[in-house]
């Protein structure tokens, strides 16, 4: 053990030691909720209907074994749209818990019904997808594929292979086609984003040997390639944040198909950076320009407004957004009340700062388990969707309308993997 | 401790069932707050709110009770209850952007690294302030991976299932914390 680790056990242990035994409160047990004693669903597998079961069973087993052989069509949904929404979005699935665990199948579902338009398992030998991305075609994915190692994590240094993703939503058909790149070992590609003309793909991974960061760029097709890796220098804290960096993330192409905005990813986020691919090759922290950060400016209405979530820049590059929700005044507050607070997505302007409008202001008490979440944005943030308070919405044209949100979808937070993309 | 399962509970009968549970979670309670507080103590660093997680994980634990197939994980479900409820608590919290380690603190808490050793006796107040001020302002799954493995001391195996990563991604991020916290308190001090 080193001395920082000794140092560090010294410290959290004196800490801990500070409550004392004597001075725990009882638990309120007039608080205390009624348990639940029954499981949801409440299915049995014994009694006298247990034959039954067993059959019905057997021919669910043998439709889907048929059905999963590859890819194929489900019903297809009728699509009646919002203009300037995409029909379309595609989730990672799996049935394990949680589901993103090992997500080993997507499905293309509607954006407007919520069913299955189209089945794709993972290809051999990769049998995980582990990402997922839009493009600027509606029709067309990026996504991710790689083993899964036992006992059910993800093996960081196999070979991991990108593929494209087209439905036909005239035949119903989804198909997979290998992305010209070379397949990337021994890195945790912690997302991807393709440019807004199709041609570029950039990826930010992390080697698993070295611990490196970095982005790359592939030029399609030919696969030639430029990385920007975290300087060995990482700071320690951010120069006019205060806090120490954690892992880039959130990466997005502008719509001139060269810079890509990145961040600085902690909790709050720290900062939308942005790098310029026509430079060298280097270092990224370097090569990139800090564009906003969460600490300053955000005022909207005499009342401060926190990103719970990483921002992003629109592919115009006329705006910042996220997810978040505003506090009660204008200052920073250490907590926040546990009242109803404005929830929403708010849109920045680059350069100052400046909160321009909340689209999809809600007002709701907040629940960790349901924070805004912004999943897609039109490149000039004129429609978005994503999820408030729980529920997915599209904001298009100044309303805000539901639509679906199949509970086996896993929602980007808290996960390695995200779950769907449009 | 003894204790009934999920499917015992749920054999009895009508009300008294749920007599039974709010019991047993009132047992798990008087045996595992304690430590448990302390834990969120480390991780937020503060009595009032380490208390408020610990109290809604037990809630939890009672409304879920029915999920729990096996009581004996109730402790792990119960830790991991109260790293979420942390990552919660410091999700609302809007960390101030000038709070730095003081710097006399940081090299305090610097030199003692040479001096110390497993036996080492207590630190230096200021020095141990200067630890838990940089360690709370890394990013939650690098404090989560520190705590468990050098608080808790808990195998990388099961910091992997606590918080839902993979044991490799424990490794690298407990690596990449340390440095971080190296790198902060060295700073201070240049």
């Amino acid at each position: 053990m080193t001395a920082m680790e000794h140092l560090l056990r010294a410290a959290t242990r004196e800490t801990a030691a500070e409550v004392l035994p004597d001075t725990i409160k009882p638990l309120d047990m007039a608080t205390m909720p009624i348990p639940r004693l029954s499981r949801r669903p409440a299915w049995r597998f014994g009694g006298p209907l247990s034959p039954l079961y067993a059959a019905l069973a057997i021919v669910l087993v043998a439709a889907l074994s048929a059905t999963l052989a590859t890819v194929i069509p489900a019903r297809r949904a009728p699509v009646s749209g919002i203009a300037g929404v995409p029909p379309y979005y595609v989730a990672l699935t799996a049935t394990g818990t949680p589901a993103a665990r090992h997500p080993a199948e997507l499905t293309v579902r509607s954006t407007f019904s919520g069913a299955v338009l189209a089945t794709v398992a993972a290809p051999a030998p990769y049998g995980t997808f582990t990402l997922v991305d839009g493009t600027a075609n509606d029709r067309t994915f990026l996504v991710a594929a790689m083993p899964w190692g036992p006992p059910g994590w993800l093996v960081t240094s196999a070979p991991l292979r990108l593929f494209w993703l087209r439905y036909d939503p005239a035949s119903g058909i989804a198909r997979l086609t290998a992305l010209p790149i070379p397949a990337l070992d021994g890195r945790w590609v912690r997302a991807a984003s393709v440019s807004p003309d199709g041609t570029r793909v950039a990826v930010l991974m992390q080697n698993m040997q070295t611990l490196t960061d970095s982005i790359t760029a592939y030029n399609l097709p030919g696969g030639a390639s430029r990385t920007w890796s975290v300087s060995a220098a990482r700071p320690a804290v951010l120069p006019g944040i205060g806090v120490a960096p954690g892992d880039p993330a959130a990466i997005a192409w502008g719509a001139d198909d060269r810079t890509i905005s990145w961040v600085w990813s902690s909790n709050p986020p720290l900062g939308v950076y942005t790098l310029d691919t026509a430079r060298a090759g280097g270092e990224l922290d370097f090569a990139s320009a800090l564009e906003m950060t969460n600490w300053g400016g955000s005022v909207y209405g005499g009342r401060f407004f926190h990103c719970d979530s990483d921002p992003f820049r629109s592919a115009n590059g006329k705006y910042f957004l996220c997810g978040g929700y505003q506090l009660p005044g204008p200052d920073f507050v250490t907590t926040v009340p546990s009242g109803p607070v404005t929830q929403g997505f708010a849109l920045f302007e680059p350069g100052t700062q400046r909160l321009i409008t909340i689209a999809g202001a809600t007002t709701a008490p907040l629940r960790p388990s349901a924070m805004p979440y912004l999943l897609w944005a039109s490149p000039d943030a004129s429609t978005l969707i994503g999820l408030i308070d729980g529920h997915a919405v599209v904001i298009s044209g100044g309303q805000t309308r539901p639509i679906p949100w199949p509970a086996s979808v896993v929602p980007p937070r808290g996960s390695t993997i995200p779950g769907a993309a449009w | 401790m003894n204790l009934i399962s999920a499917g015992q509970a749920r054999d009895k009968g009508g009300s008294s069932r749920s007599r039974d549970v709010t019991a047993i979670v009132s047992a798990l309670y008087a045996e595992h707050a304690l430590g448990l507080i302390r834990l969120a103590q480390v991780m937020l660093g503060d009595r009032a709110a380490a208390e408020d997680v610990v109290h809604d994980a037990f809630y939890g634990l009672c409304r879920r009770w029915a999920y729990l197939t096996d009581p004996a994980k109730a402790q792990a479900y119960l830790r991991s209850s109260v790293l979420n409820g942390c990552r919660s608590a410091l999700r609302r919290q809007i960390r101030q952007p000038d709070i730095a380690i003081v710097g006399s603190d940081a090299l305090g808490a610097l030199s003692a690294l040479s001096a110390l050793s497993a036996d080492a006796p207590l630190l230096a107040r200021e020095d141990r302030r200067a630890v838990m001020a940089a360690l709370r302002r890394l990013p939650d799954r690098q404090r989560e991976a520190l705590v468990l493995r050098y608080y808790l001391e808990l195998p990388d195996a099961e910091i992997a299932r606590a918080m839902g990563i993979g044991e490799s991604t424990v490794r690298s991020t407990a690596h990449r914390g340390l440095a971080a916290l190296e790198r902060m308190l060295t700073r201070e001090t240049s």
